[in-house]
Parts: C-alpha cells; sequence; structure tokens
C-alpha cells in the first residue's frame, strides 16, 4: 500500500485534535483512508438528537476526486436514498479538492437541517416531502428516533 | 429520458444555427480537407444504400467545430476577445455562436460571470513563492504555483492534476477555490499539462495507444481474455470461443496499413503543431460530448479506441419504435470511418450486412442473453457437433443415440452413455435448470435451441478466425520488419513496403467477407426455411469456399521465413491474391444483393418468433 498522503495526514490530525462539534470522525485502523463518522442530527431539525452513523472513505485520487461518503443509520430524507447515498453538489460536480472531509461534514449536517426535495435523490420521499411536509417531517422524527437516538443498552 | 430529450433539442438547435450560417459554415466546412486528411465526402459502402458523409480525425472536428467557430466570432464581431475566451463562451453556451452574441448583447457583465471570464490583466499565473503551503498537497517550501487572475494560489504541480481530472468531465474547468467561478483558458491547461515531464499529454497518449495496438498483433494476450470472459469449464473448445459480447465490444476493426507503420504519420500529428490549443484534454472531451448530442448528424467509430467522426451529409431516418421492422437493406446506412473501419450509422453495430437493424439487434441480444444456455449446452455436446440439430429422443428412454454418427449419449446430462452404464441415477447431479422441464417441452426446447446453435456457431467460427486472420498477417508484418531491418538497402531495394501493400487490402477484403457471413447466418436464423432460403445459403457457401481459400493463402506466408525467398513468394502470390480478394467482394456482394432482392420481392420471409 502506498504512503499516506501528507494532506490526509494533516487533516487527520487536525480531525482529531480540533473536532467539529457535533461531529466525529475516526480512521479505522486497518486502513487509515476509511473513516468511520458519526453526525448529531441539528437541534432544530427533525433530525434532533439523533447520531447518524456514516463511512468515509478517501479514493486514491484523493484530493482530486471527493470522498465517498454513505449514512449507515437509516434516515428519512429527501436527498439521501434508501442505501444511504447522499445526493450534494459539492459531493459531485461541486467538490474541489480545496474542500476537505471537515467542510464536506459540515455540508452534510446543513443537508439535514435544510433539505432540498427539489433535487432528490430519494424520489418517493420527496414527493411525500412535498405533496405534506408535516407529515413527511413526522416520519422523519419517528425513524430519527427509532434508528438513529442512541439507545441505553448499547455501548 | 431527459437526457435523450436534452441531446434532442440541442440538436435541432444547431440545425438552425447552420441554417443562420449557412455560408460561413460551408466554408469552414472545407477545412479539414485543406488539411489533408480525408474529408471529402464519400458514399456509403453498402451500394444499396444512397447516403454521402464525410469522415475525419477527432481533431479536425475541433477545428472546425469549436475553433473556427470562435475564430469566426473574433473576426465578425467581437475583436477584443481572444479565441481562447472565445472558447470558453462558446462552451458555456453549447457551442452555438447566435447564443454567445444573444447573451454577450443582452448583458454582458452576467453573461461574463457565468462564463468566468475577466479582464486580461497581463497577471502572471505562474510564479515561484517563498514558503508557500499548498493547501491541496499540504506540501511547504518554496514552491512553484499557478493563479488566476482571482489570485488564489495552489501550488503547479496540484493545478495540473486538477485540471487532468477534471478535463474529463468535459465542462469548463474553474479555478480550484471553491465557490471561485473563473475559468482556466484551454491554452493554461495546455500549458499547465505540458509543464512537468510527470504525466501524460495528449499525444504521448495517443502513441501509447499505437503502441498498444502493435503489442496486440503478436501477443497471444487474447486468448487468455477469452478464457477469462466465459466461467466455464474449462475444455478445448470453450476456450476458443468468444463470448458473445464480442461482437459489440471488441469489434476487430483494426486493419494493417502497411504503407503507415514505417512512418508513423497517422493524419493527427500534424494538427497539434498547427494549434496547440489542440492540446487541451478539455476540448477533447467537450467534443467527445458534443458528438453524443449531435447523435443525428455526428457519430464516434465504435472500433475500440479510433479517434475519429462521421458526419452525415444526407438525413438518415433513425428507424424508431413505429418501424422496428424496417427490413429494406437500402435503409442500412452504413459508413466507413476515416481509418476505413465500417460501421452502421443506426445501430453503431459493425457492418452488418445482410442482416437488416432489427435483425443485428436481436441477434446480439439473443446471443447475450442465451450465453449461459449456449456454454453448456457447447460443453456438453462437444462429441456431437455437426448433427446436433438432428438430436432426437428415442421414446421413454433416456440412452439416446444420434442417428447420424451414432454417439450415443445421456438425455439427462449430455453426458456420454459409456460412463452411465454402472451408475445411471448419478446423473441427476448435473442436471441443469432448463432442462428440467416436462418431456414435450424439453425436446421443443432443444429443439429450438440446437438450431440456434447451429447459426451461433458458424458466426462465431468466422469471429474467431478473423482474430486468427488478423494474428497471421501480424506475424508477417513482424517478418517484413526483420527483414527491412537487417537487409541491406541494395538487396532489399527490390521490395517495398508498398509492394506487399495489396495483403493490407487482402487482409481488409478477408475480413468484409468474414463479416458478411457471420451476419450472413444471423439473417439465416431468422429466415422461414424456403426455395429462396436454400438459394440464399448455397450463396453463402460460395463465400465461404472463397474465404477460405483467401485465409489459407495468407496463412501460407505466415509460414515462410524472411529471406529472399519470401521476397520472391510474395512477388508470386501478389497475382493469385488480388483475384481471391476480387471474388471475395464480388460474392459478398451477390450474398448481400441476393438477401436484398429477396426481402424487397418478398421471397425471403422472416419467422416471426425470437
Ligand atoms: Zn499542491
Ligand atoms: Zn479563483
Ligand atoms: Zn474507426
Ligand atoms: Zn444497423
Ligand atoms: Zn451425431
Ligand atoms: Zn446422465
Amino acid at each position: 500500500m502506498a504512503a499516506l498522503p501528507k494532506r490526509i495526514i494533516k487533516e487527520t490530525q487536525r480531525l482529531v485534535s480540533d473536532p467539529v462539534p457535533g461531529i466525529t470522525a475516526t480512521p479505522s485502523e486497518e486502513n487509515l483512508r476509511y473513516f468511520q463518522v458519526t453526525i448529531d442530527g441539528p437541534s432544530s431539525s427533525p433530525y434532533a438528537k439523533g447520531r447518524f452513523d456514516l463511512e468515509l472513505f478517501l479514493p486514491d485520487d484523493y484530493p482530486m476526486c471527493a470522498p465517498k461518503v454513505r449514512f449507515l443509520t437509516k434516515i428519512y430524507h429527501p436527498n439521501i436514498d434508501k442505501l444511504g447515498r447522499i445526493c450534494l453538489d459539492v459531493l459531485k460536480d461541486n467538490w474541489s479538492p480545496a474542500l476537505q472531509i471537515r467542510t464536506i461534514l459540515l455540508s452534510i449536517q446543513a443537508l439535514l437541517g435544510a433539505p432540498n426535495p427539489d433535487d432528490p435523490l430519494a424520489n418517493d420521499v420527496a414527493v411525500d416531502w412535498k405533496s405534506d411536509e408535516a407529515k413527511a417531517i413526522a416520519t422523519a422524527k419517528e425513524w430519527t428516533e427509532k434508528y438513529a437516538v442512541p439507545s441505553t443498552d448499547s455501548s | 429520458m431527459s437526457d435523450e430529450y436534452d441531446s434532442y433539442e440541442s440538436d435541432l438547435s444547431f440545425e438552425f444555427e447552420e441554417e443562420g450560417y449557412s455560408s460561413e459554415e460551408t466554408e469552414s466546412q472545407d477545412s479539414p480537407g485543406s488539411n489533408g486528411s480525408p474529408a471529402s465526402e464519400s458514399t456509403s459502402p453498402n451500394a444499396l444504400c444512397k447516403l454521402t458523409y464525410r469522415s475525419f480525425p477527432m481533431l479536425s472536428f475541433i477545428e472546425e467545430n469549436f475553433i473556427a467557430k470562435a475564430q469566426d466570432l473574433r473576426s465578425l464581431f467581437l475583436p477584443d476577445f481572444s479565441v481562447d475566451q472565445l472558447l470558453i463562451m462558446l462552451q458555456y453556451k453549447n457551442w452555438l455562436k447566435l447564443e454567445v452574441l444573444s447573451d454577450y448583447y443582452d448583458n454582458w457583465p452576467k453573461f461574463r460571470e457565468a462564463c468566468g471570464l475577466c479582464e486580461e490583466s497581463g497577471h502572471e499565473r505562474f510564479k515561484t513563492v517563498k514558503d508557500f503551503m499548498c493547501p491541496v498537497c499540504c506540501e511547504s517550501g518554496d514552491l512553484q504555483v499557478f493563479s488566476l487572475q482571482c489570485n488564489h494560489e495552489y501550488c503547479s504541480t496540484c493545478y495540473r492534476t486538477y485540471v487532468e481530472t477534471t478535463a474529463l468531465h468535459g465542462a469548463i474547468v474553474r479555478c480550484i477555490e471553491p465557490l471561485c467561478n473563473l475559468a482556466v483558458l484551454h491554452l493554461d491547461i495546455v500549458s499547465l499539462i505540458n509543464m512537468l515531464p510527470t504525466g501524460v499529454s495528449l499525444t504521448e497518449e495517443l502513441q501509447k495507444l499505437d503502441l498498444k495496438k502493435n503489442d496486440e498483433t503478436d501477443g497471444d494476450e487474447k486468448e487468455d481474455s477469452d478464457t477469462d470472459l466465459l466461467s466455464l469449464e474449462s475444455s478445448e473448445t470453450n476456450r476458443n470461443d468468444p463470448s458473445p459480447f464480442h461482437v459489440t465490444a471488441d469489434l476487430y476493426f483494426d486493419v494493417f496499413d502497411f504503407s503507415k507503420t514505417l512512418t508513423s504519420t497517422d493524419g493527427l500529428d500534424h494538427l497539434n503543431d498547427v494549434n496547440p490549443l489542440l492540446n487541451s484534454p478539455a476540448l477533447l472531451q467537450a467534443a467527445r460530448i458534443s458528438v453524443d448530442s449531435r447523435f443525428k448528424k455526428f457519430s464516434w467509430c465504435p472500433a475500440l479506441d479510433c479517434p475519429s467522426v462521421v458526419q452525415l451529409e444526407t438525413f438518415v431516418n433513425k428507424t424508431d419504435s413505429n418501424q422496428k421492422q424496417e427490413s429494406r437493406l437500402s435503409k442500412v446506412p452504413i459508413v466507413a470511418c476515416f481509418k476505413s473501419h465500417e460501421f452502421c450509422f443506426n445501430c453503431r453495430f459493425e457492418n452488418h450486412l445482410p442482416s437488416p437493424c432489427w435483425l443485428a439487434e436481436k441477434w446480439i441480444k439473443k446471443c447475450s442473453d442465451d450465453s449461459e444456455t449456449l456454454n453448456w449446452l457447447q460443453a456438453h455436446t462437444q462429441g456431437c457437433p455437426e448433427c446436433l440439430a438432428l438430436i432426437e429422443k428415442n421414446g421413454g428412454c433416456n440412452h439416446v443415440v444420434c442417428r447420424k454418427c451414432q454417439y450415443e449419449f445421456c438425455w439427462i446430462c449430455f453426458g456420454p452413455w459409456s460412463e452411465h452404464k454402472s451408475s445411471f441415477w448419478q446423473c441427476n447431479r448435473f442436471v441443469p435448470e432448463e432442462v428440467k422441464e416436462t418431456e414435450l417441452n424439453k425436446s421443443k426446447h432443444l429443439l429450438s435451441l440446437s438450431r440456434y446453435l447451429h447459426y451461433y456457431q458458424r458466426f462465431a467460427a468466422h469471429q474467431i478466425s478473423m482474430a486468427g486472420d488478423y494474428k497471421t498477417l501480424g506475424t508477417i508484418h513482424a517478418h517484413m520488419l526483420n527483414y527491412m531491418k537487417y537487409t541491406s538497402f541494395t538487396e532489399r531495394n527490390s521490395i517495398s513496403w508498398n509492394d506487399i501493400q495489396y495483403l493490407s487490402d487482402s487482409y481488409k477484403g478477408l475480413c468484409a467477407g468474414r463479416k458478411t457471413l457471420m451476419w450472413s447466418y444471423a439473417f439465416a436464423f431468422y429466415l422461414c426455411p424456403n426455395n429462396f432460403s436454400t438459394i440464399f445459403e448455397s450463396m453463402q457457401d460460395f463465400l465461404n469456399d472463397t474465404v477460405e481459400k483467401l485465409s489459407q493463402l495468407l496463412e501460407q506466408l505466415k509460414l515462410m521465413q524472411p529471406s529472399k525467398t519470401l521476397r520472391v513468394l510474395i512477388a508470386n502470390k501478389r497475382e493469385k491474391f488480388v483475384e481471391l480478394t476480387a471474388l471475395v467482394l464480388q460474392r459478398r456482394r451477390m450474398l448481400i444483393d441476393c438477401a436484398n432482392s429477396g426481402i424487397e420481392k418478398g421471397d425471403l420471409v422472416f419467422l416471426q418468433t425470437s
């Protein structure tokens, strides 16, 4: 395996020494390009109180290409599909090598606070969201409680 | 869905623009021709089809469709801008000159912002900065940095990698800084890419492709890759079977051109020298996208790595779902790229005459759908490939004897009966899903399969042979190279590459013959058997016969060592080669004509089933 680029080392160090509030990112021991991530739902959103698990992988051509990020926790959100894939411009066309893991995770947290049903990934969720927002928000809360609120018996 | 609609739209507006600028466009359209590339109008290799088109290298496409447009804009309307800046405006507006002008006159500041252009201010793009920390790679020191007028500095190595990566998206390349919209001009892209020895420029890339092609001629990897494609038990027959996917993916399009191998000019090199803009991978990618979106008029050559474009001069009605069964061969728009790869503009397969497009598509689909069944069947019936079509079950007994060759086998597993005598019921283990049907269905199913197998085997055989012919020619070519290299000039002055150019023509003829034969088997598979289909099949035999004779002749040459004898023989065989090649082409033509008139008169009828 090739040596880890300086860039990744620096980013990892900073993620650990100067963590972003509400976000954790821990590199895996076997593969330093693979991160276990948690994001806390923004307090003003239907995802409040939830803690969502994600996985993040830095491909070989990172930072020329965006990191690959995916939700592991089930989530009801118009821009996140069943497989946890995220529709976010900075992860695709608007990626810039000057962006970082930190900025990406912040963008994802912001996405939880501001769902965008007009640019959906999960079509059925987006349709619900547009036809009956209140009901959709209720479902999102329900799912958050069911899947994302840390239960007492684990950990 | 929406993609298709979009491309349709842009196609329309393209047409519109051409009308608006007809006089200039016609002038600029001649440019590839004047550069020495064969861009004059050609007529379809399908003699039945009235169709004219032009073929040229993709760099000519870029010159003609992108750079010439920018030059026009500059000389006629916007002299204050550089061609490079105008290219960005054009790219932003999908290469539509009228749209650029309308946005420019409408609201220039807004348009400029959207394109990401700014006033040229003599900004120094490359400079060395003391103690610079690059935010992308985190290296620091006295680094060479690159920046646009916005002064967003990144080390030039990162910038180059960034540009190379982003160019592949085909959109305008912007400053690295997030949210900075400034465009990296194509000349900047070119200077970034040429800046350092690491990384590969387009020219090197093209050279590499050429080298790769030459390697393939004497390499043995072909067979290996074939085995990989088949997830089967290893057996001699299977190893040589091409996957049906070869039909679409790896077309044996490549043709040797002996006269060119020594001088190695591809008609591209001189273009690169003329205009450095042509080295921009971003323009290259934009060209790809542009061609794809104007699919009614333009097409890439589908041959692997062939950098050429075909532009139709005649309008072709793409067969839509309403007329799926268009069977007239005069409606099959065969074109040839500037490297003489023939393909169908309608379905983008190789030249599939005498099959109509719908039949070619159906056949290819069938081959890939049935590939597993096929492989299974072939693996299990090796003992009796010739009379396979005649297999019938003798009453209820699973012990079957082939009427023609007396081969005895097990109806359940297709294994030889001799192995069953002691422990018959063991064979149940191997029963594959598709034969676990009722007795009646089974024999029907098998009958139709074996009919299919009959035609498929012949179809595939020619495909395999084509690869074999290619190898043979490669060996001859290598012999010749050796001979030219180690023989003194006086000794070999009686023979030159031009003297054996006829071999290349013969190979082309041989390929053309095999292609037509392949597709004539697909054609025959869908044919109702009648008197006329019998006539068709006898014409097939004629072509088959001549093709194999020509192939043998080529094979004989391969066995000779490069020496005086080779020289003499090559000279002596010439007449025979030319004669046989002409005969192949003539019989090929006759076979296609026979299919054509049969269809038009209604003598040849297609089966309704799949
Ligand atoms: Zn850098
Ligand atoms: Zn900038
Ligand atoms: Zn071609
Ligand atoms: Zn076709
Ligand atoms: Zn037999
Ligand atoms: Zn058996």
